[in-house]
Order: structure tokens, then sequence, then C-alpha cells
């Protein structure tokens, strides 16, 4: 038996009790590729930064931190930590997103930013800052942000749904307004006062600067919260890519999954974007990058694409804090930048 | 031999206590209290990293104090620029540690500072970068330059610098008013104009000195928003006595602009019909004391010392 026959030979798997996972040994080799993958591009990111550290060190002031001095553990513990972890939890979050709202409008142009959480919570940010600055805490604007996400994915959807759902109609829905709250968002920046739009930009531009502990642990419980959910929904994600009729056939019916699918992908967007700005690309990107290794088997994919979502804006952030240092460039530019060539080159040989 | 023995140890002795003063001096704290909250200090700081190169590093190196960082604009494969800073005091030995919207903590933490300086909206930045060094936030937003140079001033223990600089400043004000008794008959508008629209703005304290001089705005200034675009369309909105606009030598601002100042609508504003547009470089003074007294002068210059036409 060659090799590749071998690899291709599905495993029967039980991760959690009452579920049943057909595995292929290729697709383990690429899930323990891109995790060991993403532990070495932390442990380079924890060694990476303005205040110089060795690897040895990063590692001793990890481990054993009492035999460090202060101020290393404090730079690795206080600063990078918290946003190594923040590029990482917001990355496969954005990700895993990018997965469902694909398989959901069955378009593989669909991406967090289609559905108006990111419009969403951009406009609310700048309404915050710009035309009602001290409206809530500073503190509270990621929070804020989240509601405008979820009011604005809410609005979508229920004028998508109200003569019954149709997924060109929630992608077109979507983009509508989506377009119109970039307008008005736009228009925000525009005429708004320049110091005040300056700082709302910073955030817009997907920078995980300023994020602490607090966030990390928020985000890790909505990545867990809604992560697993979306995960343990692959056989519906899985159906539901072949069509309403043969998923009913199957007894997945669409009004009943998608707006729990839909609540999900909203979930985990909303979360990343509170904590990490708009880095809309990833949702897009990350979903066909993990394609190339696996298909449309969801029960794979999601995982696959969490982890090249967490690759890809680890990589931008700690690309963006190091290359210019001490110049911060935020993770959404320079994801783009780096990005979107490999993500053209890549779509380019695809079949 | 003995005596020898003996002044080198009396020596050393001296020299130890002296350090030991020293270090001590650098490590006594006292509490810096203003609307931000209250901060623990050292009573003389030995290395202050400034969040802002157009005001607080400026009026650092004013009052005699060089900080050990300081932000500063950058373009992505230029030097750092610090705004209104570099053609004033060197800046060898200042660290460059990011710009003022997003300060890099590890190149800040480098340094080991023992006081961060930040204005109003680097509130958000207190909590992480206290964990490198006490930090104070001015502020700047909410009170007069004068004010917040005070604090700073009493922050970095220069005090008297500080009252020979505000002594200068006085004195320009008042001669002004002696020279122009009723200075609010003659109005000002301070503006910035861009490509295809302009700000109602006066920086390095420009509108602090027409405030202390006391002289007249329009009243389609006193009506209108600051810090927002207007078209261009609406600049007659804003004639006055006097047009102060400033231009930016990095950006080619001048020659940007000067397709509008052919314009019919600039034409006619009386400032310009009567040759009382001032056109200032806007980044000669910061907002700072000495900003406030070069701009102090500039207008004593152009406005009391010369014959004037007003419209009132």
């Amino acid at each position: 038996m060659s090799l590749l026959s071998f690899t291709a030979q599905p495993l029967h798997l039980t991760p959690l009790p009452g579920i049943s996972l057909r595995i292929r040994a290729r697709d383990l080799f690429w899930l323990g590729f891109f995790s060991a993958l993403l532990l070495a591009v932390l442990v380079w990111s924890a060694a990476s930064g303005s205040y110089s550290l060795s690897m040895a060190q990063s590692w001793q002031a990890l481990v054993s931190p009492e035999t460090e001095p202060k101020r290393i553990v404090r730079v690795l513990w206080e600063f990078r930590l918290p946003r190594i972890l923040a590029a990482v939890l917001c990355g496969a979050a954005l990700a895993i997103a990018g997965v469902m709202l694909q398989s959901i409008t069955r378009n593989a142009l669909a991406s967090p930013g289609l559905i108006g959480v990111e419009a969403g919570a951009s406009v609310t940010l700048l309404i915050c800052v710009i035309l009602l600055p001290g409206l809530i805490p500073v503190f509270w604007l990621p929070v804020g942000a989240m509601a405008g996400g979820f009011a604005v994915a809410g609005l979508i959807w229920l004028l998508s749904s109200a003569r019954g759902y149709s997924p060109v109609r929630l992608i077109l829905v979507g983009v509508g307004i989506t377009s119109m709250l970039g307008a008005f968002s736009e228009m925000l920046i525009t005429y708004g006062d320049i110091e005040l739009v300056e700082s709302a930009l910073m955030w817009l531009g997907g920078s995980l600067h300023q994020v602490s502990w607090e966030q990390v642990q928020v985000m890790t419980a909505w990545l867990v919260l809604a992560g697993i959910p979306a995960w343990l929904g692959f056989r519906q994600l899985n159906l539901l890519r072949l069509g309403d009729k043969v998923a009913l056939s199957r007894g997945v019916d669409n009004r009943k999954v998608i707006p729990w699918l839909l609540l999900l992908s909203v979930a985990l967007t909303s979360a990343a974007v509170a904590t990490a700005g708009t880095l809309t690309f990833v949702g897009l990107m990350a979903p066909h990058m993990a394609r190339r290794f696996c298909g449309d088997r969801h029960g794979v994919l999601i995982p696959l694409a969490g982890l090249m979502g967490a690759l890809l804006v680890l990589l931008g952030d700690t690309l963006g804090r190091t290359l210019l240092a001490p110049l911060q460039l935020p993770a959404g530019l320079v994801i783009v930048l780096v990005g979107a060539p490999y993500f053209i080159v890549l779509m380019s040989r695809a079949r | 031999m003995k005596r020898i023995k003996q002044l080198a140890a009396l020596t050393l002795a001296a020299l130890g206590l002296a350090s030991a003063v020293s270090v001590s001096a650098a490590e006594e704290t006292r509490t810096f209290e203003n609307r931000f909250g209250k901060v623990e200090v050292p009573v003389k700081p030995q290395c202050v990293v400034s969040l802002h190169d157009f005001s607080l590093t400026i009026q650092l190196l004013e009052l005699g104090v060089r900080p050990c960082g300081s932000v500063a604009r950058k373009k992505l494969w230029s030097d750092p620029y610090f705004r209104g800073v570099q053609h004033r005091f060197d800046l060898g030995d200042t660290a460059y540690v990011g710009s003022h919207k997003s300060p890099d903590e590890e190149a800040i933490a480098m340094l080991e500072p023992d006081l961060i300086v930040g204005l109003s909206y680097h509130e958000q930045l207190k909590d992480k970068l206290s964990q490198i060094a006490p930090v104070v936030i001015l502020p700047t937003q909410e009170t007069p330059v004068s004010e917040w140079a005070a604090q700073l001033a009493d922050l970095v223990g220069a005090g008297d610098r500080f009252r020979d600089q505000q002594k200068e400043y006085s004195w320009v004000i008042e001669e002004f008013k002696r020279l122009v008794p009723q200075p609010e008959n003659v109005s000002v508008t301070t503006l910035e104009i861009y490509e295809d629209n302009f700000q109602l703005i006066g920086r390095g304290g420009l509108d602090d000195v027409i405030a202390d001089m006391g002289l007249g705005r329009p009243v389609g200034y006193q009506n209108a928003k600051k810090g927002i675009n207007y078209s261009l369309e609406r600049v007659g909105d804003f004639d006055a006595d006097i047009i102060i606009d400033t231009y930016e030598p990095l950006l080619d601002s001048r020659e940007e602009t000067e397709e509008f100042r052919a314009s019919p609508q600039w034409q006619n504003l009386f400032a310009v019909k009567n040759n009382q547009f001032l056109y200032f470089n806007r980044s000669r003074y910061g907002d700072s004391m000495g900003g406030l007294t070069g701009s102090a002068y500039l207008l004593l210059s152009h406005i009391a010392e010369r014959d004037l036409k007003t419209q009132k």
C-alpha cells in the first residue's frame, strides 16, 4: 500500500462522547503540521520585539518567571503574551466565522464582513468616538462595538429572511447595508474632529496594541462558547453546502439550523472585532487556504481554518510591531499587504 | 603614606556619600495630583519619556529637561521627525519610541524611565504603561498651555525656568495691550487650508495667544464648530480683519493650496484685499510656553507694530 493511499484512508475517532468522526491520516498530518507551525511562530513572536530578548530568555521568563529580572518578565507577560494570544484567538474566531458564512451562503466570496458585523461594530465605534465622545467610557468601547455588530447582523437577518431564507438575499441585503454603513463611516471620518478620527482609525485598522489580559480572557470565553458549537455543527454544514433540498432529505432543516449557525458566526466575529478591530481579510482568506489542504469536509476544515486564521493574524501583528519598530503597523494592514498577494497566487493555481 | 591612605579613604567615603545622596534623591518620591488622579512620582526624575513631540517634548526641552525618549512622526522609510522640536533642540540623546497614537511600550521599557508624561487622550494607555514607570496625564485638551506647562514644570522640578517663561510671555501680552488699547475691535480668524477643505485651528498656542491678547473673532468663527473640515466655499463666512493660515514645509502645503489663494473667494476677503493675511510656518512653534511667546511676538509685530485697517 502506497503512502498516499494510506493517508487517504479514513480513521474513526470519537473526540467527544456521542460524536463520531471519520478523519483521514492526511488531515491529521496537516492539523499537526499547522499546529506545530503555529507553536513555532508563537515562540518566535514571544522572542521578537523592541525589547531585545533571546529565545532562551523568553522561554525562561515564560516557564520560570521568578528566576528572570522583573523587567523582562513584565515585557513578556504584560506586553507580548496578551497581544500574541489575542492575535491567535481573534484570527481563529474570524476564520471559523468565515468558514460558516461561506457554507451557509454557499458563496466563496462570503466573509464576516458580508453580514455587516464589522460594519456595524465600526460605525458604532466611530459614533462613540467622533460624534459622541465621552458617551461611554473608553474601556467599554469594545462592548459597544460588539452590541453594534450584533444589532446590524440582526437587522440584515430580519430583512433577508422576512419572506423566507435565501442565501442570495442574505448576501445582497448584507452587501447593501454594509455599503450604506461604509458610506456613513466615510462621512464620519471625513468630517469628524481630526484628533478623534485618528484614534478611531488606529482601532479600525485592526490593531492589537492595547489588548489586555481581561480582553484575552473574554475572547477565550467567546471562542469556546461559540467555536466549539460551531465545530459540532460540521455535519449540518457539510449537508448545507449540497443545497437545502439535499440537507432537508437528510434531516437538516435550513430554517432552524441557519439562524443558529449565523448567530455563532456573528458572536465569533463580534468578539474578534471588539478585541482587535477590523481584520476583514482573515475571514475570507483563511477558509480558502485551509480548503487547499482538506477540501470541504467541515470536521477538519473548521479547525484547520482556525489554525490558518491564527497564523495569519499572529504573523501580521508580529511583523507589524517588529518590521519598522518602534513604529507600530496595524496587524490588519500587514495581513492585507502580505496575505493578499499570497492569496491571489494560491487562488490562481486552484482548479 | 598613612596620610595618603587617610585622604584616599576620606575621598572614597565622600564619593560614596555623594552617590548615595544622588541615588536617594532619584529614588525619593512624592504624590503628584491633577484632574487625572494621584500618581506617586520621583522627586527628581532622571529619565522622562514624552508621549507627544509637538507639546510635551518641546516644553520639557524649554524647561531644560532632555527627555530620554519621545514619540515622533515617521513615514515608512524615513527617519523619525520630532515635529516642532528638531530645528530648535539637539535630540541626539532622545530615543524614538513610536507614534503618539500607539507608542511602543517595549521601546519605552528599554529606556528604564522613571516618569512617563502623556496628553489627555493617553489616559487609555495609562494602566499598561504604569507597569514601566509612573504615568502622569496632563490636561492638554482641557486647560490652556500655561496651566498644564506649570504642572509639567512642577513634575520635573523646573519651576524657576517656568516662571521666567511666564514672565516673558506676560510682558509681550501687556506690551500688545498697551499698543492696541481696544484689541476686541480687531477680528482674527485662524485657519489651515488644505487641498479641498480647511479647518479653524491655530497651532503653536496661537489661539491661546489671541485669547490672552483680547483680540476679537468674527461672528461666523464664534458660532462655528472647531476641529472639523469645512468646504473651501465657506471661507467667506470667516472673513476677518486679519486671517492667519499656516503651512507645513514638509507637506508642500504652500504649493498645494496656491490655486485656492488665487481664487476670487479668497481674493475678495477683507484681510486679503488689505494685505492683512499672515502665513506662518505651522511647525515653527509647538504647543508650549516658548510657542506662546513666539506666537505672541509674531502678533505683536504683525498687528500692533504696524498700521492696520479694521472693518469696524
